[in-house]
């Protein structure tokens, strides 16, 4: 833990502090410019001149296709953390294509990916997006586009923690190490754009598709440390309980984006199973003729309602940010069974369904301090309606993130540090990176994760023992 | 009868402006000030495309004589009525997909939104950070399209020759008395309104920024610096700008326009 911390420590000095020496000595000292002739012709700088573009291999070979394509390559090496002691990769290969046939639009987008961190499917490939988009109707100030088949939706104002962003069923297997747009896959649906004069713009959306997230699970690197427990306490962890595939009414919602008095807002609603799942007690047995020894939990997806609003807007030179969603049904909260098995008396999936509230306040300042540093504070917060106090739950959760970025020697080196914190349990992750450009097309980095809490059952704190700091190679064709 | 309109439209479009050109006489005191502004609001319109203009350009950053790095970028800008959008993207490198929009508004800021796809929203940029660099370029957010004419005070110079060309000069201070760069001068070419030469001061009054136009070409029918180059002089940062092909009024598709729509693909490529 603490050899880790080191290494964050050293990353986000590096990071931070060692390329700001060499930014610094890059710049000259702000001293006069020389006797400025007011009326000197500066022709001249019209001389400068730009070398021939070197293009990546790739680029320089791609064939005359009837579609465009562009793609990236990521791979990480992790370094062994306390929990297994060894080495880990995760590689992703990325690729986004698009063209148009006849008036249709056609854009797909496929990720391969291979990770030595779960037990099952070290290899996935998932078709994040295939759709095809037509443009019903258009004029100079509003259109109309309907899209059909598999696309992300992305909703939501937060930074990485966006609670009306719930639509799209994510990859979760490598936990937080990718960010929340890279996690997604898209929805299988009929989507209508309507944009409209006064910048305003409706999208709505039916998908009577559903796909769940992927979540690790037992045995796996991010095994959540509940099911953990209740598989070494000889609770069986049985077969997810998914909704049919395909039903009418697996998905549909919307939102409309408007604009008042430069703020830009949005409202969302959504109804339909939940991409994520809970577990619920799954199969009991009797004790002294009650029905209270669990012997198998689940994953389900239940039905959910969800309704969300956001806002933006600059304030000086501030850009502040809301956002929230309520949801009145479908947010199921555990039961501490564990400790009192009659509550599976009353309830014997273990759970209580309750309204919740989620929401984000965040604030980004560009250039804060000095230039290319970016700040982004939110503060984020839950709150459990009609709460019951046999839940494991807290019924009001709050925390803080923090996200630093800083870029010099013209974005060739760059660093982030993103810091996230749960005060309840103070449950903590840090996450820096820096990174540097051996090419326009080729970038090499080095960051590190660090996981704290004083729960080992809390979200972060569950894996306490799985810092690693780790080195990447991006490669971008 | 309709050919008619088509053709006196036409017409009318092809001689007002240089005719309103034509009206700003020789440089004279009294004048200055009226003068300096309607050279600029001239300027403002003059190459504005009927519809809308794409252009395709490289981009060279260079850190005193070493190149630092070179984009492909693309610039796409539409009318709606009296105002105009603007959307520009950094199509390769490792800053492929972050993309600028500037909404031209009636109030007294542009609405200005960046981009950035490893974020995957699009951003506002407060109206105070106008004066900021553009990224890593030696170009400000104002430069982007984020300026507006009301926020300055103008006076005319004497005119110039920049370039072998004639000039108007016109000086612009800036109102705000927290301005980053509180004063510019631009020469501004007396038959195409393209500024040929800007010196951007800052807050010590030294030169601290140079803007430098040329190789002007007519695209349909406006004029377009085929180089631009902007350098930082405090910095000793130089940022080249060269078009590569542009197109007036080829019926952009008004879609990527929209800061919602910031993140979809383009169909424009080079």
């Amino acid at each position: 833990m603490e050899r880790k911390l080191l290494a964050l420590l050293l990353i986000v000095l590096l990071g931070f502090g060692g390329f700001a020496v060499p930014c610094a000595l890059a710049a000259p000292a702000d001293e006069t410019p020389t006797e400025d002739e007011e009326d000197a012709d500066l022709g001249d700088l019209l001389k400068e001149t730009a070398p021939a573009p070197s293009l990546s291999p790739a680029a320089e070979a791609k064939p005359a296709l009837p579609l465009r394509y562009e793609g990236e390559v990521r791979g990480y090496l992790w370094s062994p953390s306390d929990y297994d002691e060894q080495w880990h990769t995760t590689d992703r290969l990325d690729l986004k294509a698009w063209g148009e046939l006849g008036a249709l639009d056609i854009a797909g987008r496929l990720k391969l990916d291979y990770q030595d961190i779960e037990q099952h499917h070290q290899a996935d490939a998932d078709l994040r997006e295939l759709y095809a988009q037509y443009p019903l109707w258009s004029t100079a100030a509003s259109r109309v586009d309907v899209s059909l088949g598999k696309k992300m939706i992305y909703w939501g104002k937060g930074d990485e923690v966006r609670p009306i962003d719930r639509v799209s069923p994510q990859d979760l297997s490598a936990f937080l190490f990718y960010d929340i747009n890279e996690r997604k896959t898209g929805r299988v649906g009929t989507f209508v754009d309507l944009q409209l004069p006064r910048r305003t713009r409706l999208e709505g959306f039916w998908s009577p598709y559903f796909e769940a997230s992927d979540t690790p699970g037992l045995g796996d690197f991010f095994e959540p440390r509940r099911l953990g427990q209740l598989a070494d306490n000889g609770i069986a962890v049985g077969d997810a309980h998914e909704p049919d595939e395909w039903s009418a009414d697996a998905g549909y919602g919307g939102r409309v984006i408007f604009s008042v008095l430069k703020a830009d807002l949005a409202l969302y609603a959504f109804q339909g199973y939940d991409p994520n799942p809970t577990y619920v007690v799954d199969r009991l047995g009797r004790f002294n003729g009650l029905p209270i020894i669990p012997q198998a939990v689940a994953a389900t997806h239940p039905r959910m309602t969800l309704y969300g609003a956001d806002i933006e807007r600059t304030l000086g030179p501030f850009v502040l940010r809301a956002e929230a969603a309520y949801q009145p049904d479908g947010a199921l909260f555990s039961l501490d069974w564990s400790r009192d098995l009659t509550l599976l008396l009353e309830t014997p999936d273990g759970t209580v369904e309750k309204p919740q509230l989620q929401y984000v306040f965040g604030i980004d300042k560009n250039d804060f301090l000095t230039r290319n540093l970016f700040l982004n504070l939110q503060f984020l917060g839950s709150h459990i309606y009609d709460y019951d106090p046999r839940m494991t739950a807290d019924e009001d959760q709050s925390g803080i993130t923090a996200t630093l970025r800083y870029a010099c020697m013209d974005s060739k080196a760059t660093a982030w540090y993103r810091y996230i914190i749960l005060f309840e349990d103070r449950d903590q992750r840090h996450h820096a990176e820096i990174d540097y450009n051996l090419r326009t097309w080729a970038q090499v980095g080095l960051g590190a994760v660090v996981f704290e809490g004083r729960d080992e059952t809390a979200y972060f704190g569950q894996y306490d023992d799985r810092d690693f700091v780790y080195a990447k190679l991006k490669l971008v064709f | 009868m309709r050919k008619r309109i088509i053709l006196f439209a036409l017409f009318i479009l092809a001689f007002t402006l240089p005719a309103a050109a034509a009206k700003i006489g020789p440089f004279a005191k009294e004048t200055a000030e009226a003068d300096g502004r309607r050279i600029f609001d001239i300027a403002e319109n003059f190459n504005q495309p009927q519809q809308d203009l794409v252009v395709y350009a490289r981009m060279t950053l260079k850190s005193g004589e070493t190149v630092s790095d070179t984009r492909k970028v693309i610039l796409k800008q539409k009318s709606y009525g009296a105002l105009s959008r603007a959307v520009f993207r950094f199509i390769d490198s490792m800053k492929r997909g972050l993309t600028f929009l500037t909404i031209e508004t009636d109030g007294p800021n542009n609405d200005q939104y960046l981009y950035t796809p490893a974020i995957g929203r699009p951003r506002q940029i407060a109206s105070q950070d106008r004066q900021n660099n553009f990224e890593d370029t030696d170009f400000t957010n104002e430069d982007m399209g984020g300026l507006k004419l009301d926020d300055y005070t103008y006076s005319r110079g004497k005119d110039a020759t920049v370039e072998g060309r004639a000039c108007f000069k016109v000086t612009a201070a800036a109102k705000a008395a927290d301005a980053r760069f509180p004063k510019r001068i631009s020469w501004i070419d007396q038959q195409t309104f393209i500024p040929l030469q800007v010196k951007i001061y800052n807050q010590d009054n030294k030169l601290a920024r140079v803007l430098v136009a040329g190789d002007i070409r007519p695209v349909g029918g406006i004029h377009l610096p085929f180089k631009t180059v902007a350098k930082d002089l405090l910095a000793d940062h130089t940022t080249i700008l060269e078009v590569v092909k542009a197109a007036a009024d080829s019926g952009l598709d008004g879609q990527a326009f929209d800061k919602d729509s910031m993140g979809a693909t383009w169909k424009e490529n080079f």
